[in-house]
């Protein structure tokens, strides 16, 4: 009996996420750990956030991320996004509310925190109002706080001069860094691991915001007392 | 990430019924406009690190058991929210601490995550030189280099690869944020002279791992505490 009612408020928990349309041909493991992880965002609970999360987000609530979410992509489907090691993509001019994951979302072992960073990062994009947050070029010279080069740590290659930042908070990489660095302080209902990743991701993250006054900004706006 | 320029907007906009039932993929590269987050390097190329082997149930305390159970459970789940880490497995036996050393070394390299939740519970649970022992063996390993093939080098897109660096680093990562938290909340710790110097020489060795995110980390948290 406890197990039949455990798995109906499962179910009902499951069914309460509005519903995405996936492509028929998406892999049912693919389908499951997309709702899975939204699932979990969904139910999320927090205690305050900070100004930059409250103009984005307006709170750190389950419903709040899930309306976010739902009012941005209403269907997956599936694709290789160019090939290589994408997760997921957007195509903002052909349809904005279309996200597309690779086999690399249930591939690859990244935390669960990583895969929804991915998902709000591209939802963000979506927002054919607000020019789709087009990424900004990286600065010449795009150098970090010690004054190295910014690179591919393992190709070497320089993010500068490629079109992998923000100059805004409020674009993809900005918002979700404030979305994750807010569940790592605000929420009430994360394990210790799931705030530990929250604020991992959120300060890599960070350093695509390319303007300094920008970047400082929201380090003072995570230290919001 | 694959961003055409936005000249071709208003073509795209005239042409959707030649276009909008595409996938990326169908498309040239030309007609392309989307946004693609890589979270890392290529993912063709079967990995050649050692499988997972099957291990037996480890010797532990009765009352353990189903914590060990539980363990088993969240590392298959993927979900990482589970309650039981900070309960059934927060405070944890010498024995249970064995067990997930050995649980660490049975995993793949390219189990990112699984092997980063194992350092952070003995990190979180720090507690013996053998814990400080484990921990120095994740700062030692090679890094990985690839999600797919820890042993591949990679050729990363560095336009979207969006949290790459945190993944591929995730074990070490997970290891030093909880060495850092729990030198913060147990300021005793460094009390003891042996357990002082086995930090030290810790964060020493996880200063020469040859990744910067983990370098700049440790060295970090060594001046932090004045070591
Ligand atoms: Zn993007």
């Amino acid at each position: 009996m406890k197990k039949l009612m455990t798995a109906l408020i499962l179910l009902l928990s499951l069914s309460s996420q509005a519903a995405l349309n996936f492509d028929a041909d998406v892999p049912a493991a693919i389908q499951s750990q997309m709702v899975a992880d939204l699932n979990f965002i969904s139910q999320l609970t927090g205690s305050g956030q900070t100004p930059f999360h409250k103009q984005i987000f307006t709170a750190v609530d389950g419903k709040t991320y899930q309306t976010f979410f739902d009012t941005r992509i209403t269907s997956v489907g599936v694709d290789s996004c160019g090939g290589g090691a994408a997760v997921a993509c957007v195509q903002p001019f052909f349809d904005p509310n279309k996200m597309w994951l690779t086999d690399n979302f249930i591939k690859f072992s990244h935390p669960q925190i990583a895969r929804l960073m991915v998902v709000f990062h591209e939802a963000r994009h979506s927002e054919s109002n607000n020019g789709n947050w087009m990424h900004a070029s990286c600065p010449r010279p795009f150098l970090d706080s010690t004054g190295k080069d910014m690179k591919s740590i393992w190709t070497g290659a320089k993010l500068e001069g490629q079109p992998a930042c923000d100059i805004s908070q409020n674009g993809s990489y900005g918002s979700s860094t404030i979305m994750l660095k807010n569940i790592s302080r605000y929420c009430t209902n994360c394990n210790d691991k799931v705030k530990m990743d929250a604020d991992l991701y959120a300060m890599d993250q960070i350093n695509r915001i390319s303007r300094p006054a920008v970047k400082q900004a929201m380090l003072n706006d995570f230290a919001t007392p | 990430m694959l961003i055409a320029g936005l000249f071709l907007f208003k073509d795209y906009e005239s042409l959707p019924e030649q276009h909008g039932l595409k996938k990326p993929s169908q498309m040239t590269f030309a007609q392309s406009n989307q946004f693609s987050e890589d979270f890392n390097a290529k993912p063709e190329g079967a990995s050649t690190a050692v499988t997972a082997a099957p291990q037996a149930l480890p010797q532990l305390p009765e009352n353990e058991k189903p914590a060990w159970q539980a363990l088993e459970e969240i590392l298959k789940s993927k979900n990482d929210n589970d309650p039981r880490l900070d309960t059934a497995l927060s405070q944890l036996s010498a024995e249970f601490h064995k067990a997930i050393y050995s649980k660490y070394l049975s995993l793949k390299p390219e189990d990112r995550n699984e092997r980063g939740t194992l350092v952070f519970l003995v990190a979180r649970d720090l507690k013996t030189e053998a814990d400080i022992d484990f921990l120095q063996t994740v700062y030692e390993e090679s890094p990985c280099l690839n999600m797919a093939n820890c042993a591949a080098n990679s050729e990363n897109d560095p336009q979207e690869n969006n949290g790459q660096q945190t993944s591929l680093n995730y074990p070490q990562l997970a290891g030093l944020y909880q060495v850092d938290a729990q030198l913060s909340k147990r300021p005793e710790l460094l009390k003891n002279p042996q357990f002082r110097a086995g930090i030290y020489a810790l964060l020493k060795t996880a200063e020469n791992f040859p990744a910067p995110q983990v370098h700049e980390k440790a060295k970090q948290i060594r001046e932090k505490y004045g070591l």
